[in-house]
């Protein structure tokens, strides 16, 4: 009788492994954000967005809308996320702990090689050779320094076009002609969405809230231009643009006329971003 | 007795003196040690020993440019190339060589406010037009507690800018 007992116990002890879910989750990464077109032809401010997803060799295109009209989730590519998959919708966990979950538009396969293409609506291609990310001028940035007439950490547009950089915010607008760059250089620079006042602010937020809420950050490449006035001074500009516009700008830049140290491709931008982000997890 | 109240008067009324008096022959004494200059020539940043971001290079010699223009009370600031600063007879020249950097991180300065601090050692050296050294100094940009890595410039700028004010006065104006 014992052991009929022990043997009924070790079955029992066993079965919950048989039982468990074959779903788990797994690492995803943000590949792209664009406004849902449904929503950006009824609304000037879109409130739902597709998100593309790449987890494993799948690319999937979820329908996102964020809560409060929240708009961060546009400087979201590159960024890295646990997702669970089912079979028409994906969960994944916010900042806060909080489960959501989201339905598929669609879902394509892709190669492993392909780099991310912030706010680009398009889903990756199946076929295997992914063509280069163009940049969706006018790219929202910030200009972090050195630009005459601004105040530093300007957010604006940029363009380029007739042979110049421009850059617009609200009425105001700097140009600067691609002949004159002596130098582009792209790199990285992460800062935080929440920031200015309010950020500062929100770090002496009760119970160590404020330190929390310092962790939600969007990341942002930067594109480090140098140039000459008409007197021959030289003059430096940083921008820090969405994740991985800055070398597309820069391809851009130099095909309009301006000079660069370091060829656009031997240079290693979207890694050292990924390296700088993956730090900033740890 | 009157005596002794007399030496008394006389001290405070010397001490009184003296306390109104010091700061000025203080002042007057630091200004007769300026250089009297009516420009000042910014060169880029090097960074030969040093691997230094590009932002970073390009930022230190932007925000010095700013804070010169605003607090050196230098008349004019030229950058690195202008045709136009050959004509200036008393022209100074500024020379930035980072001789040490420690990137942090703002994430880590934000949750612990102990860990990740940013800073940027930069050799200062200001020079005649002929290349003979007037001023050099060890100049150190931090960021400790709240902002970007790149405000750690910001701090190199502004102490770089009161070095010059302190060295430097405009022979322009006086």
């Amino acid at each position: 009788m014992l052991r009929i007992m022990g043997a009924i116990l070790i079955f029992l002890s066993a079965l919950p492994t048989f039982s468990q879910s074959k779903s788990a989750y797994q690492v995803g990464t943000i590949m792209a954000v664009a406004p849902h077109k449904e929503s950006s032809a009824s609304a000037s401010s879109p409130t739902s967005y597709d998100v593309s997803v790449k987890v494993g060799d799948t690319d999937y295109v979820v329908l996102y809308t964020p809560p409060f009209g929240e708009e961060t989730v546009k400087y979201a590519a590159g960024r890295d996320l646990l997702v669970l998959i089912g079979e028409k919708t994906v969960t994944f966990n916010d900042a806060l702990g909080n489960s959501s979950e989201i339905p598929i538009l669609s879902r394509s396969t892709v190669a492993s090689s392909v780099t991310p293409a912030p706010n680009s609506a398009t889903p990756a291609p199946s076929n295997p050779v992914p063509a280069p990310p163009q940049p969706q001028t006018p790219v929202k940035s910030v200009e972090l320094v050195g630009l005459a007439g601004f105040k530093d950490n300007t957010q604006g547009t940029l363009t380029i076009g007739d042979g110049k950089l421009h850059f617009v915010h609200s009425k105001k607008t700097a140009d600067i002609a691609a002949s004159s760059v002596e130098d582009v250089i792209t790199g990285d620079e992460s800062q935080r969405v929440i920031r200015g006042t309010a950020g500062k602010i929100s770090m002496f937020g009760p119970y160590g809230s404020g330190r929390f809420l310092s962790l939600f950050r969007a990341k942002l490449d930067s594109l480090t231009v140098q140039y000459r006035d008409a007197d021959g001074g030289l003059h430096g500009v940083v921008f820090g643009v969405p994740v991985g516009q800055a070398e597309p700008i820069k391809k851009e830049l130099v095909a309009e006329g301006a000079h660069t140290k370091i060829p656009a491709q031997a240079e290693p931008s979207t890694d050292s971003s990924k390296s700088v982000a993956m730090e900033e997890k740890q | 007795m009157r005596h002794l109240s007399r030496s008394l008067t006389a001290l405070c009324s010397f001490t009184l003196m003296m306390s109104f008096m010091a700061p000025l022959l203080h002042a007057e004494g630091k200004s007769a040690a300026k250089i009297k200059t009516s420009a000042i020539k910014v060169e880029m940043i090097q960074s030969d020993e040093i691997k230094l971001p590009a932002e970073f290079q390009v930022a230190l010699y932007e925000n010095l440019i700013q804070q010169l223009e605003k607090k050196s009370g230098v008349s004019h600031v030229y950058r690195e190339g202008d045709r136009t600063a050959a004509n200036v007879a008393d022209l100074v020249v500024l020379r930035s060589t980072v001789s040490g950097f420690k990137e942090g991180s703002q994430r880590k300065r934000e949750v612990t406010t102990v860990a990740g601090a940013t800073s940027i050692t930069v050799h200062c050296k200001f020079t005649d037009s002929q290349g003979k050294v007037l001023v050099e100094r060890d100049i150190k940009g931090k960021v400790r507690f709240f902002g970007g890595n790149l405000r750690a410039t910001y701090d190199f700028a502004k102490k770089a800018a009161t070095l010059t004010r302190d060295n430097f006065s405009s022979s322009q104006g006086t």
